[in-house]
């Protein structure tokens, strides 16, 4: 997945405008980034990539650049 | 984003993320855990969105404390406080479903690692026993109901594709279906709703070679293609028959696009001993080698159907390409790899939804098929008019009736082309809607040399005082061209003339989809401000005998 992907379908989940995303944009800082839209992003995430986010990073991931890293890695494993 | 529809869950456990399954639907939440509360309250503020659709998914032990008991304890079965919960359950769903919409009830079900003692499960008592026993008492209860679709969340936990339950996301969010089952469920609900819309399939279109049969017929000829005997093969593409006639059975149209010559492919379709779909099966045929996508195009045209009505089957992944790229609206399913997999595929499409089946149904490919004679026939008469009168067309009016409304619901909610107004009614709203004092609504019967029909349209008109206004004109594209619409409009207008109303007046809603309609009216009106229509451009036409049948 790329950034600008991750960016894209961040916004469609949190409500916020694309434009407004970076690799730097935490968790308290979005509006719309509650507990259960984070569960939902990480769950299309997850959908989107194919691979599985572990419980604990699940829980301890901050910003969009840690999940997108997450994935990354998953990602290269998977391959 | 447009949506296409707007629902509001009603849940007892958390499904927030069913929303990312479920594009372009505006998905909102009702209170968590207040399932009862809100379709008890009108005034909630759950409903001021408007939702065109509700969707309540609750879990027995919430439902009925006494089943919760139950489940801590078998020995504590009170089956007659479970059944009164159940039913007191059905109530609320009844109080909120009086207030119109679609409504979708998901069966109770336990995730699949609650395993109770399987060896009682079934037995009366038994867990599995008790909530079918609780199930079929909520389906009953809500039977008579013509806007609540009970939906079988046990079949959607076997269907799944992948695990029902996921620990990770129960214990991160109290999530108890996995995403896997929320991408099942939301499929349903989607296909479920776009049923109830008008929105299912009407049309497969079908290759042959390697998708009827196996083997291409233009070289294995008739006793070489596989098809049926003691042949995996064979027994795959009969079984894909099979489900194709089915789907005919239940009012699906099926025709045939094929490159191939048309002599040697009828040629099995009509004496292959193990076909099972046979011409008469078929309701239009392209064997022929031009491009396949213009071949669809002009079956469904003459079928007068849309495309989006259309399904097209094949196994070439350069044909499906084609068809997908040249005409979007058809669904174009991929077909497995193997053959093996076609026949899970065929019984499996979700397109083809209906809130209800009738005996018509069974007969559509016979009426279509009958239309089509009647065209052809036409080329051997040398003017329209001798032609039309040929038909011997009846027209059958008759006020609606108990045993006319699901039809005509029906022609209301999957006619486009021809529905001045294009209200999407279901059968309460509509019966409601036509015993409104002033208001009256018509069915039309059409029958001619060829058979009947059946109910081909539906007019109905709001008076008031000495005018009237026409507000549905609904008839089934299969008649179109013979006048039936300008008859009915004209037996309307005398029979108002007879009640003292002398000016009748259409708000015609032009929509993408009714040109037909719109060509139809416009000359009718006296001139296009008022929308008024002309009485005397308002006649019977000659070929066409008008019936009428009193309540």
């Amino acid at each position: 997945m790329t950034m600008q992907e991750l960016i894209e379908l961040s916004a469609g989940i949190l409500g916020a405008a694309a434009g407004d995303l970076t690799l730097e944009s935490r968790r308290g800082e979005v509006a719309g980034w509650d507990s259960m839209q984070h569960l939902t992003l990480v769950m299309a995430l997850e959908q989107a990539t194919g691979v599985s986010i572990a419980f604990d990073d699940v829980v301890g991931v901050e910003s969009l650049g840690e999940l997108l890293a997450l994935c990354g890695e998953k990602e290269a494993v998977a391959r | 984003m447009s949506s296409d529809w707007r629902m509001l869950v009603l849940a007892d456990s958390t499904l927030v993320p069913l929303r990312q399954f479920l594009p372009k639907v505006e998905v909102s939440f009702g209170p968590h855990g207040q399932v009862v509360q809100s379709l008890l309250d009108g005034g909630a503020v759950c409903w001021q969105e408007g939702a065109e659709v509700v969707l309540t998914w609750s879990r027995p032990q919430c439902m009925s404390p006494a089943f919760a008991r139950y489940l801590e304890a078998p020995w504590r079965l009170d089956w007659e406080a479970m059944a009164r919960e159940t039913e007191a359950f059905a109530g609320a769903i009844r109080v909120a479903a009086g207030r119109g919409g679609s409504h979708l009830v998901t069966s109770w079900a336990l995730p699949p690692h609650e395993r109770g003692i399987q060896a009682l499960s079934m037995r009366p008592g038994g867990l599995g026993h008790t909530l079918m026993r609780m199930n079929l008492l909520l389906a009953d209860c809500l039977a008579d109901l013509p806007n609540v679709v009970l939906l079988d969340a046990q079949r959607w936990q076997s269907a799944c594709d992948g695990p029902v339950h996921d620990a990770k996301w129960e214990a991160l969010g109290k999530i108890a279906m996995s995403p896997a089952l929320l991408a099942t469920a939301a499929g349903e609900i989607r296909a479920v709703v776009d049923g109830i819309r008008g929105k299912g399939r009407k049309l497969i279109v079908c290759d042959l070679d390697n998708t009827l049969w196996g083997g291409v017929a233009g070289d294995d000829m008739r006793s070489g293609i596989a098809l049926g005997g003691h042949d995996a093969r064979g027994e795959a593409f009969v079984q894909v028959q099979r489900y194709l006639k089915r789907l005919k059975e239940r009012g699906i149209l099926l025709a045939i696009a094929s490159k191939n010559e048309e002599a040697t492919a009828l040629d099995i379709i009509d004496n292959h001993p193990e076909m099972i779909l046979r011409r008469e099966d078929f309701v239009a045929w392209r064997i022929d080698w031009e491009d396949k996508a213009g071949n669809i195009a002009e079956i469904v045209a003459a079928l007068k159907l849309r495309l989006e009505s259309v399904v097209f089957l094949d196994d070439s992944p350069a044909e499906r390409d084609r068809v997908r790229a040249a005409l979007p609206d058809v669904l174009v399913p991929e077909l497995p790899e193997h053959w093996s997999g076609y026949p899970a595929l065929v019984a499996g499409l979700s397109c083809f939804e209906t809130p209800r089946v009738s005996r018509e149904d069974g007969a559509r490919t016979q009426l279509y098929r009958a239309d089509a004679e009647r065209r052809s026939g036409s080329a051997g008469v040398a003017d329209l008019d001798g032609w039309l009168a040929s038909l011997e067309t009846e027209l059958v009016m008759e006020p609606l009736s108990r045993e006319s409304l699901p039809r005509a619901v029906q022609l209301l909610n999957k006619s486009n082309q021809f529905n001045m107004a294009t209200r999407r009614l279901d059968e309460a709203a509509f019966c409601a809607w036509a015993v409104w004092p002033g208001h009256a609504v018509w069915t039309g019967r059409v029958q001619d040399k060829f058979g009947d029909q059946g109910i081909c349209l539906v007019v109905s008109v709001k008076r008031d005082g000495g005018e009237a206004r026409l507000v549905d004109l609904v008839m089934s594209c299969r008649v179109m061209g013979r006048g039936i619409e300008l008859a009915a409009l004209s037996f309307l207008a005398e029979q108002l003339r007879e009640e003292g109303v002398n000016l009748l007046y259409a708000s015609l809603e032009a929509t993408a989809a009714n040109a037909p309609i719109q060509r139809f009216l416009a000359p009718l009106f006296e001139s296009a401000e008022t929308q008024r229509l002309c009485g005397e451009r308002l006649a019977v036409p000659a070929h066409i005998h008008i019936k009428e049948l009193i309540a």
